[in-house]
């Protein structure tokens, strides 16, 4: 599921590229430093936009460091920290070490287990100190893989029960507020939105391959328009939140980043190269 | 007599919900519109199924005969998410019962309520499939609430009613749209880019080959 949330960088300002990169970097920062140096290679790109959409909301201090740092040893470049990009750091190292039990557990993919061994005791403190959203993501993601070897028909199922999980990971701290329960609300249909699309640009291979794929007996004509439907839910709640700071990147995920890989799915692998290269990342 | 879902899938009543999913993603690699692209009888055969599996799933499948497959013709594949047929039932007073029901549970706003009541009841007709959309759509099962809207529409398409909350649902879908257009983003460019940023951004990490391996194992 990872993958997904990134921009579309062809709209971007080169300002709000460089806020990105920052973002991203600093995230990557943060892993090494709170979750040892280890985690950095499970840093996925999805993770930058919880960080900036919870900082927003909260209008969070900032840290802007000019660095080097191992990936670019030569460039100095700008990284962001706020609580939240810590936050979304830890929440990384935690649904990769999940996702990895249930590859093993689904596939008995031996790669899988033997990584999620490694990220095993770092996981096992983060949920001490999460344990809301560490429960929220192992229950959930068991619900999943029980609808799945099910053969749930119903795509709003397991959508729901993905959009769950992510509706707890977009509030860091639950005080109960009406601004949480929007996050909440935002994380929600966020999830199922993903969860769709990935559905979606998995469809044919999928199908192939005799998988589960919620979407088969739904008509391929109307799934970019149920995309559509779902999308519009996200944003409407979107509007609603007070996001003043990097409100343009999220847009730009929002609309645009976030159909990347499914345009190119469906504009027939012609970019099947980058397709590959993205996935081997 | 009609084909039971059973027969239709090639499995026994006694399968297990494993080996039914398994029979019919099967099916499905045979017959998915997608992998045959053109092909009518194609898609009737996958509307067939999906029904026969929507049947056993939703618990009410006879292992016997069903009178389903009697008006399979009604809709096809391609016209919308298949309906079994038993839409074409007609409600009993029970039913009408059941629905106004259904109906004041909407109106307290107990959308969960009026959905598991919907899907206790054996007739579905154009009715049924409107308040299923109303509480699916309040309940945020927008696929489901996309579905029904359509299936009621297409089985009473005069009424005004219907199409007003097929409308309803389907605005979403718009406003994002102009949403997208708003923010200078035009669904054809999108392929473009996304890739290209992932690319240069994460080629840079030196532990990349390691990395693939790991993120590989990941996907």
């Amino acid at each position: 599921m990872f993958g997904f949330v990134t921009t579309a960088p062809n709209l971007l300002s080169d300002q709000s590229k460089t806020r990105y990169r920052g973002w991203y970097c600093g995230l990557c920062k943060s892993l090494g430093r709170n979750c040892g140096q280890s985690c950095r290679i499970l840093l996925a790109y999805d993770m930058v936009f919880p960080a900036m959409l919870i900082s927003s909301v909260f209008k969070m201090p900032e840290v802007c460091q000019n660095n080097r740092c191992i990936v670019h040893p030569f460039k100095p470049h700008t990284e962001i920290f706020t609580a939240a990009s810590r936050y979304s750091a830890e929440m990384n190292v935690m649904l990769s070490y999940y996702k990895m039990l249930d590859d093993w557990q689904d596939d008995k993919n031996p790669a899988a287990l033997a990584a999620a061994r490694v990220y095993r005791g770092k996981c096992s403190a983060l949920s001490q100190k999460y344990p809301r959203q560490c429960n929220a993501t192992a229950q959930c993601l068991r619900e999943l893989s029980e609808l799945e070897r099910g053969g749930e028909s119903n795509p709003d199922m397991p959508a729901n029960c993905f959009g769950q999980l992510m509706g707890e990971i977009f509030v860091m701290n639950d005080d109960g507020s009406e601004l949480v329960h929007d996050l909440r609300k935002f994380g929600h249909a966020f999830g199922r939105f993903i969860y769709i699309m990935d559905a979606a640009t998995d469809l044919h291979t999928d199908l192939k391959r005799e998988r589960y794929n919620p979407l088969v007996s739904v008509p391929s004509s109307q799934i970019t328009e149920l995309l559509q439907i779902m999308g519009g839910e996200i944003t409407r709640i979107f509007d609603r939140l007070p996001v003043t700071c990097d409100r343009d990147i999220m847009k730009n995920i929002l609309c645009a980043g976030i159909w990347g890989k499914y345009e190119v799915k469906r504009q027939g692998g012609k970019r099947k190269g980058k397709i590959n290269g993205e996935k081997s990342i | 007599m009609a084909r039971s879902p059973y027969e239709i899938l090639g499995v026994s009543p006694n399968a297990s919900k494993e080996e039914i999913a398994k029979a019919y993603r099967k099916l499905a690699k045979k017959y998915h519109p997608d992998l045959n692209p053109g092909d009518e009888s194609a898609a009737k055969k996958m509307s067939e199924i999906n029904s026969a599996y929507d049947e056993i799933k939703s618990g009410k499948a006879s292992p016997y005969g069903s009178s389903y497959a009697s008006d399979v013709s009604g809709s096809s594949y391609s016209s919308g998410w298949e309906q079994y047929d038993r839409s074409r039932g007609r409600y009993t007073t029970d039913d009408y019962a059941t629905l106004d029901s259904v109906r004041a549970y909407i109106e307290s706003d107990r959308y969960d309520e009026a959905i598991n009541l919907l899907n206790s009841m054996n007739t579905r007709g154009a009715e049924w499939y409107y308040l299923s959309a109303i509480a699916n759509h309040a309940e945020g099962n927008l696929i489901t609430a996309l579905q029904h809207a359509r299936e009621a529409v297409r089985l009473e398409p005069g009424n005004p009613e219907y199409r007003r909350i097929l409308m309803e649902i389907q605005a979403g879908g718009v406003q994002y749209r102009t949403w997208q257009t708003s923010n200078g983003f035009n669904p054809q460019s999108a392929a473009q880019c996304c890739s290209t940023m992932c690319m240069t951004q994460m080629c840079c990490m030196c532990v990349q080959s390691y990395a693939s391996m790991f993120y590989c194992c990941m996907n």
